[in-house]
């Protein structure tokens, strides 16, 4: 892993444009105003034999989503959560939760090719639905993102320094463990959420026209904390993902993301798939 | 000789009707990095009506601007298109169809936009840079403020007191440009 890593840095050293558009985190900069951005994201999450509960040993999560820019300095989001329960063995594929974001900008500096983005967030995830208290998508792990029902706020830095666009995001984070069926499993527990990302615009190399695709690539480290001493069992005090990917931006509005995300404690990895296009 | 006076006589001529030939502009985005960006920038631009066209220039992150002649150029409303996309103004270059003779704390109407003119340092051009207190750092502001008494660098509007004759304007603003020295 650290050979990639290195591979990777070496790699990208020399390249003259670099991205921030990242797959997995959400960088500082928000959408123009009055810009709508649709996306539809895809997750198959590969439940592995520890985790597997049922027969079935693939969830699959589609997400669609809609943001759009108040102000130059707010956004909102909402997305809603399709997916299968992969705890029954009999077909089925239906509703199961929904999340609100919200991201404000609180500083900005640009130079040429060059800038600095700090923004503060706040998130509200509602998910549940299959998820019993045993059993999630990815037991011993949570995640407002896909499971789990909370509220986080935190901050977003994204620096871009001699052609390198890194963010760094932290959050603040009280999981709720109520069910859909009303059912509590232990108390709600306080976490902190770090992240790390990287990433580089590889093509085009000269930038002449919004019709050129550009091909970039992206890597990022995901951390998750619980603080509370009183948690339930089943969660992981600590995970960590690793989550390398790359993106095509088609006629400068069209994203199609695909990051394939590594966890830490043998928990099970995921494979996503995003769309984006952008509404002026 | 009266070669010469012809001369001189048709010079008189074409500066008097310089004062309606068009202009076009140059504006350098900041912390323009990928794609989406310039695009967001650009579609965000195209939603003022005194722009007839914009051709980006996505290497240098700039993007040449034909204006429409028979309106108003509000240069604060392309500020504010641009930082409404997320992004700052790094400069905004004004081309003038040729060289201009202007002489320091000179004021001229070109379309509909009156124009004062602060020559610092440099000569005669055919493109400026727009210099007023919003699309500038502090310390060039004051700098340029060294060079003129007009109220109207401070203030962005001519009036009565600051510069006469422009009653007719459609607009109370007014821009300030110095010769661009490349």
């Amino acid at each position: 892993m650290k050979n990639f890593i290195l591979f990777f840095f070496l790699f990208i050293g020399n390249i003259a444009l670099s991205q921030e558009l990242y797959i997995n985190t959400e960088p500082a900069s928000l959408i123009p105003k009055g810009t709508k951005v649709v996306r539809l994201h895809h997750h198959t999450i590969f439940l592995n034999e520890i985790n597997e509960p049922g027969s079935v040993n693939l969830a699959r999560l589609l997400i669609p989503s809609i943001s759009y820019g108040i102000s130059k300095k707010i956004m909102i989001s909402a997305s809603f959560q399709f997916s299968n329960n992969p705890f029954n063995p009999t077909p089925n594929f239906g509703f199961n939760g929904f999340k609100i974001y919200s991201k404000q900008r609180l500083i900005s500096t640009d130079k040429k090719k060059y800038h600095t983005r700090v923004s503060s967030f706040i998130k509200y995830a509602n998910h549940g639905k299959w998820n019993l208290p045993n059993y999630k998508f990815i037991i011993n792990n949570y995640n407002l993102d896909f499971q789990d029902t909370g509220v986080e706020v935190g901050l977003i830095a994204t620096q871009l320094v001699n052609k390198l666009a890194i963010s760094v995001t932290s959050g603040f984070g009280i999981i709720s463990n109520t069910t859909a069926d009303g059912a509590y499993d232990d108390k709600n527990f306080n976490s902190i959420h770090n992240s790390i990302s990287a990433g580089y615009l590889l093509f085009p190399r000269k930038y002449k026209s919004y019709k050129q695709t550009n091909f970039n690539i992206y890597l990022e480290y995901l951390t998750s904390t619980i603080l509370s001493k009183n948690y339930p069992f089943r969660y992981n005090k600590f995970m960590s993902t690793f989550a390398p990917g790359i993106q095509f931006i088609i006629m400068s509005r069209s994203r199609l993301d695909f990051s394939y995300k590594i966890r830490g404690n043998e928990m099970p990895n995921e494979f996503i798939m995003k769309l984006t296009y952008i509404i002026y | 000789m009266k070669k010469q006076y012809l001369f001189i006589l048709s010079f008189l001529f074409i500066s008097l009707f310089s004062y309606s030939q068009s202009f076009n502009s140059t504006i350098t985005v900041n912390g323009l990095t990928c794609a989406m960006c310039s695009f967001s920038t650009q579609k965000s631009l195209e939603k003022l009506d005194f722009i007839k066209q914009i051709t980006p220039d996505l290497e240098k992150t700039s993007f040449e601007i034909v204006f429409d002649d028979t309106k108003f150029i509000d240069f604060d409303m392309i500020q504010e298109k641009v930082e409404d996309a997320g992004f700052f103004i790094g400069n905004i270059k004004i081309n003038f169809d040729e060289k201009l003779n202007t002489s320091n704390n000179d004021h001229a109407v070109y379309n509909n936009n009156l124009f004062h003119f602060i020559m610092a340092d440099n000569k005669n051009s055919s493109t400026y840079n727009l210099i007023d207190k919003n699309f500038i750092s502090e310390n060039d502001f004051e700098s340029f403020s060294e060079f003129t008494s007009h109220a109207c660098y401070l203030t962005g509007s001519h009036n009565e007191s600051c510069c006469s004759n422009h009653e007719n304007l459609v607009s109370k603003k007014v821009f300030h440009l110095e010769p661009d020295s490349e």
